[in-house]
């Protein structure tokens, strides 16, 4: 069974660990701008959702890219750039509904979770079970409902609260 | 066997399709052009000097035998038999089961005097880019600006040349952005020393053999190229002539399946006009992603595996010095649908422009930041209400409620606060 | 590389702005953060200077590992003279301000002069711009750091900033970043304001070069490890500080009501486990596994589900256990409101706590008050001060002084009931029964303080065995170690290491959590020797950060010296000396600290530090660490 990057936005406490260590793993720098993985943040509600690749099986970023430059990479299944074809039109970028893809501002290029063949070292690094590598079971799809599902109950009770 | 007009992304991506699901049927993809294919998108990086020739095609010739694909390359199709199932190449014919006609479109050359001079271009194909780059000389005029013209200006001005930008309407890029985004971009280009010439129409192009100038109802200008970027029309006479039902916009009608009027001849690609993913209108939408897709569906159809084509999507990503100018769906202007509603904010550099019709998002324009879009692109395509993505705002539980969607949880601040303030 | 991100001196008066390198000579004296902001504060003011006048100057830094590989490296550390204490200002903070300055080409600011009209500072990839900050000027905390994101369109800007307190020179505002990281003691948020400096705005792309990045991975991996499988890390992962405020409350270790009694008794409704209704998750600052940062609604009330950080002990202190309040409720509305004006939990609750005993003793009146019942226990009085202080309103307009300016305002004998040292008050804590903690306040360098010296581990009781293997490293330490934490033996010493310890990761910016702090197997000199190594490059012995850690620690010295003080100003208030606890478990009932045994022991750390009977230092320990030059004007 392929495995896969599985995030509960629950258990995200924000610190972006995942960013540093991945443009470290990738780059050899510390800077979440060339990080493959991004904590989205709602500072003021207390919401952090990571959001990184899910290696869609029918990416809309690979339907989209107008030179072929978007390929699956058979072994993983992870979704790579091909930077001989790529020509930084940002489409893919444009077409993630998850923003997953990212622009490095210092190569100029567009990158995305290439899953650290197969250590993904943001999963690694969470001691709180926000990101896991895990088997794309049913069990996790699972798993992962019921934590929006909390958390939209939560947030419900915030709302009840009269927050604007 | 499977005969394939056209050596474009659709033509190319049906073959592989079909290779895909069918390891032995032959297939034979025929195309008037010499090249193995390449991808048109990369020209203007070509044209400007960044990427070399090679990096323009997606395959070798040796890629066609070792797929299992005939070719036969350089020669026109004629004309087609719909009743013997048979192509025609001028004084030859060649059988087919099923036929996929990807022939794609060509550059609109408007009936101007002096069209024809030397040194008058457009930009499709590699040895078009050969062509223009030979004859690189001080001065520049591009007509239209479409992205494809607006790209061109681009890269003959990365190569040093002067360069004029001439549009017919207000604004550049009419059919593509409204007037503020438009005139963000504008202003990137003129700042760059493109000169922008809107609301001004090309009357002449002047010259004995090559190009001396041109006239438009407000001035002369001296140049040695002129890039013709108007537009494309697909090329759809073959079809018409053998009979397959050609729409109102110009381009072959299709069904769900990409089959056309005549059973066992499919098509796909730029020659072909489709259904708008959102709001299910016939639209001509003369992109690679579309071209991509229908040549899959294609595939898929002409070996009897049914397979439905979901609709086009218009999207518009262009790299204008760095800042990223991005539009899908439909714009405000012109658009005669009741009740278009705009929201409009910067913040900070970026600019964001929502379209909003009965309460759904039709279009979505941004300069600045591209992320931020496919959140709100899946919220067009998926036609989610507005009102209850502003509840949502308002209550400020974003992520959540769009929860009955998978990517509804991921949609980034930005943009929904850009929608949010309606 | 990280040993490349610069220098910047900002002059708010003239507008002028240039930037320098850091050569790697200062950073091997100094390394980075508090360290080199001793020397900056030391060079770049004069005796005397006005804390509060365009002559003093604002030092804001990252340390010299933070944005890299070294468990958390978040700390941001903010420096000036101090306006409430008129000594070395200093404070520090966690969030996500120092890395995103690091990303963006800095660690260091010196800002000096005055602006005409309220501005920010937006910096950018090596870029820094004075901006009107008109829209801004007058706004909280949170909507100040929004609105800079919206006009700039960026969210990810980070944005250090002062609330209305910092406008109104509070003299213990603080300067905040996010929803609740404080820069919270000696006022920096009033210097801030006194300079027209409204916020920071950072915004970086720019590479820190991990020097050798496989290495640093796996080494980060393995301190994440040590850390988080201590007990407690996890409990403060699960409720914050909170947790210390309930251990240390059920042995009689917590002051109440102004220092009258030394347990709260009826805090069953503040109890570290009825607050978890309130909250939903953690959350924690740049690269730390701890997540010691409660996420929370609050329930009820005016605030009533507004979304709030915390609370910490403090705000348990300060909202509660001092000014006798009992309702949870109050503590979450006093931390959040403290949060969005900016200014010391702290400072604020010792001074209203300090404000009701007046009351009760019938030095303040109701005429003081305007009327408000400022009895303890009254809740409602309690978050109206908070508004009043940081407004500046009647009686509040005095409080906002601090300790020692307030009491001379109020006058009588109001000065008696003051809990401070230096004129900073006192953690909510009651060191009566704990010597060594007490000497730890005493000789602060910045005042009255639990972070600069703190041998908090000294309350496990660890066998003497293993406080010998923590406290003789990286020098060697052959006197006496006990593990009584009532005792005086050898006490002197471990405030002194732990003074080098704390001095060393503000140097390097890593959080005191993850030191020898509440952890006695945490990470310690040999592992940031490695983490320096494997992060920059940097090859420095545990000896030598020990020497860096001594040598800026004198610096700050200094300056206190330059500013006048004095041997008596290393002291506690007289109820420490005379008035036993009253209350707590039998070891810790009826104590008070002996002054002639804590005279002995300052005398001890006076002689650690190479220092004379005077508290001053000896010329051979100037020389020794090569600050007899000082001011060199080196940077
Ligand atoms: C300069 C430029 C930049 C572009 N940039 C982008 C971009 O960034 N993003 C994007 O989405 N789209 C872009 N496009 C559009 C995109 O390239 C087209 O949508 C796409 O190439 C269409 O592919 P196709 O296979 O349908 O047709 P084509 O690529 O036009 O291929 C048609 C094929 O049919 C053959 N053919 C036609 N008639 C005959 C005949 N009678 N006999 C034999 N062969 C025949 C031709 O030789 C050719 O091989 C760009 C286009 C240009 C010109």
């Amino acid at each position: 069974m392929r495995k896969m990057l599985v995030t509960d936005y629950e258990k995200c406490t924000g610190c972006r660990l995942c960013e540093l260590v991945c443009s470290v793993k990738h780059e050899g720098v510390s800077n979440p701008a060339r990080s493959r993985i991004n904590v989205t943040k709602w500072e003021t509600k207390g919401i952090m959702v990571p959001m990184v690749c899910s290696q869609c099986e029918d990416a809309p970023c690979m339907a989209v890219c107008p030179t072929n430059a978007r390929i699956r990479e058979s072994e993983l299944g992870t979704v790579t750039v091909n930077y001989d074809r790529c020509i930084g039109c940002k489409t893919c970028v444009v077409a993630c509904p998850f923003g997953a893809i990212n622009f490095d501002p210092i190569d100029h290029k567009v990158i995305s979770c290439d899953l650290c063949e197969g250590d993904p070292q943001c999963a690694r690094f969470c001691e709180t079970g926000a990101i896991r590598y895990a088997e794309a079971s049913d069990a996790n799809k699972m798993r992962q409902r019921e934590a929006a599902e909390k958390l939209y109950e939560s947030l419900q009770k915030l709302d009840g609260a009269g927050v604007s | 066997m499977v005969v394939i007009l056209g050596n474009g992304v659709a033509g190319n991506t049906a073959a592989s399709t079909i290779r895909h699901l069918d390891s032995r049927i032959e297939i034979t993809l025929i195309s008037a052009e010499t090249y193995p294919e390449y991808t048109a998108c990369a020209l203007p990086h070509y044209l400007a000097g960044e990427f070399e020739r090679q990096r323009l095609f997606l395959k070798s010739e040796e890629d066609y035998p070792a797929e299992g694909i005939k070719t036969i390359f350089g020669r026109t199709v004629s004309g087609i038999d719909p009743e013997k199932k048979q192509v025609l190449l001028g004084d030859e014919s060649l059988s087919y089961d099923k036929l996929i006609m990807a022939t794609g479109s060509r550059p609109l050359v408007p009936p101007i005097p002096g069209v024809d001079l030397e040194g008058v271009f457009s930009l499709k194909s590699p040895g078009d880019a050969d062509r223009i780059l030979e004859g690189l000389g001080q001065t520049a005029v591009v007509v239209g600006s479409g992205p494809i013209g607006v790209e061109t200006a681009i890269s003959l001005k990365k190569q040093g040349d002067q360069v004029y930008l001439i549009e017919l309407l207000e604004r550049i890029m009419p059919k593509i952005f409204d007037e503020e985004a438009a005139s963000l971009v504008a202003a990137i280009l003129e700042e760059k020393g493109i000169r922008v010439l809107t609301a001004e129409k090309l009357v002449q192009i002047n010259g004995q053999e090559r190009v001396e100038g041109i006239v438009t109802d407000k001035q002369q200008i001296e140049c040695d190229q002129v890039i013709m970027s108007v537009g494309v029309r697909s090329n759809v006479e073959l079809a018409r002539e053998a009979g397959i039902e050609v729409g109102s916009l110009g381009g072959i009608v299709v069904s769900r399946r990409m089959e056309t009027s005549l059973e066992g001849i499919f098509a796909c690609g730029d020659c072909v006009q489709s259904r708008d993913m959102a709001n299910g209108q016939e639209m001509l939408s003369p992109l690679w992603h579309n071209a991509k897709r229908q040549g899959i569906i294609a595939g898929y159809n002409c070996l009897g595996i049914d397979k439905i084509y979901p609709g086009s999507e218009s999207i518009t990503s262009l790299d204008v010095y760095g800042t990223q100018a991005v539009s899908f769906g439909s714009i405000a202007a012109g658009n005669e649908a009741e009740d278009v509603e705009v929201i409009e904010k910067y913040s900070g550099d970026n600019y964001y422009r929502l379209v909003i019709s009965k309460g759904h998002l039709i279009g979505a324009q941004s300069i600045g930041n591209a992320q931020d879009m496919g959140a709100l692109l899946y919220v067009l395509l998926k036609r989610e209400n507005l009102d209850k993505i502003k509840s949502m705002i308002e209550q400020r539980i974003t992520p959540l409620n769009l929860r009955h969607h998978r990517v509804g949880r991921y949609i980034t601040p930005s943009a929904i606060e850009a929608a949010g303030e309606r | 590389m990280a040993l490349n991100r610069k220098i910047a001196y900002i002059d708010l008066s003239s507008g002028k702005v240039e930037t320098k390198p850091i050569s790697m000579e200062m950073r091997k004296k100094y390394l980075g953060g508090r360290g080199l902001d001793a020397y900056l504060l030391y060079n770049n003011t004069k005796a005397g200077v006005d804390p509060l006048g365009p002559d003093n100057v604002c030092l804001v830094s990252a340390g010299i590992l933070v944005g890299t590989l070294a468990s958390a490296t978040a700390r941001t550390h903010i420096a000036g003279k101090s306006p409430l204490t008129g000594y070395f200002g200093s404070t520090n903070m966690g969030g996500f301000f120092a890395p995103e300055m690091r990303w963006a080409g800095f660690d260091h600011l010196v800002i000096r002069g005055k602006a005409e009209k309220p501005v920010y500072l937006w910096i950018h990839n090596g870029e820094i711009e004075i901006r009107d900050a008109k829209d801004i000027w007058g706004k909280g905390v949170r909507d100040t750091q929004s609105i800079i994101r919206e006009e700039m369109g960026d969210r990810e800007i980070k944005v250090m900033t002062i609330g209305i307190a910092g406008e109104n020179l509070v003299r213990y505002a603080n300067v905040m970043t996010e929803i609740k990281n404080s820069g919270g003691r000696t006022g920096m948020g009033a210097l801030l304001g006194s300079k027209n400096l409204k916020a920071i705005a950072v915004r970086g792309t720019l590479d820190i070069k991990i020097e050798h990045p496989v290495e640093a991975l796996e080494y980060n991996k393995q301190i994440i490890s040590q850390i988080t499988s201590a007990k407690v890390s996890q409990e403060q992962g699960r409720l914050g500080t909170l947790f210390i405020w309930g251990a240390t409350n059920s042995q009689g270790l917590v002051r109440t009501r102004n220092f009258q009694l030394n347990q709260m008794e009826d805090s069953d409704g503040i109890e570290p486990e009825t607050f978890e209704d309130s909250a939903f998750g953690m959350t924690g600052c740049f690269g730390c596994q701890v997540h010691c940062r409660a996420k929370y609604i609050i329930p009820d009330g005016d605030y009533k589900g507004t979304y709030d950080e915390g609370p910490e002990y403090t705000s348990i202190g300060a909202f509660a256990a001092e000014p006798g309040c009992t309702d949870l409720t109050t503590i979450l509305t006093g931390n959040h409101l403290v949060n969005d004006y900016g200014m010391d939990t702290l400072e604020i609750g010792s001074m209203i706590a300090w404000a009701m005993e007046l009351y009760e003793k019938g030095i303040l009146t109701d005429k003081d008050t305007d009327g408000l019942d400022l009895s303890f226990g009254n809740e409602k009085a309690v978050i109206e001060m908070i508004h009043r202080i940081a407004h500046r309103e009647g009686l509040g307009d005095i409080l906002a002084e601090g300790p020692l300016r307030a009491a001379e305002k109020i006058g009588k004998d109001s000065i008696r009931y003051q809990v401070h040292v230096k004129g900073m008050s006192n953690l909510h804590s009651d060191e009566r029964p704990t010597p060594a903690l007490a000497l730890g306040i005493a000789t602060a360098s910045r005042g009255s303080d639990h972070l600069r010296s703190r041998p908090a581990i000294d309350l496990y009781h660890l066998p003497e065995a293993v406080l010998r293997q923590i406290y003789s490293q990286p020098v060697a330490y052959e006197g006496p170690l006990t593990s009584d934490y009532t005792d005086y033996e050898g006490k002197s010493w471990q405030v002194f290491w732990q003074e080098m310890c704390y001095m060393a990761v503000d140097c390097l910016g890593i959080c005191k959590y993850h030191t020898i702090f509440l952890g006695p197997n945490f990470p310690n000199f040999e592992e940031w020797s490695k983490l320096l190594y494997y992060n920059t490059g940097l090859e420095l012995t545990p000896l030598e950060i020990w020497t860096i850690a001594e040598r800026t620690n004198d610096l700050e010295r200094m300056f206190n010296l330059r500013e006048g003080l004095a041997r008596s100003d290393d002291w506690l208030v007289d109820a420490y000396f005379d008035e036993p606890t009253k209350l707590g478990i039998p070891l810790i009932r009826d104590r008070v600290i002996d002054r002639d045994k804590f005279k002995q022991m300052i005398d001890e750390f006076y002689a650690f530090h190479g220092w004379d009977e005077q508290g001053k230092l000896k010329p051979e320990t100037l020389k020794r660490l090569g600050l007899d030059k000082e001011p060199s004007h080196l940077l």
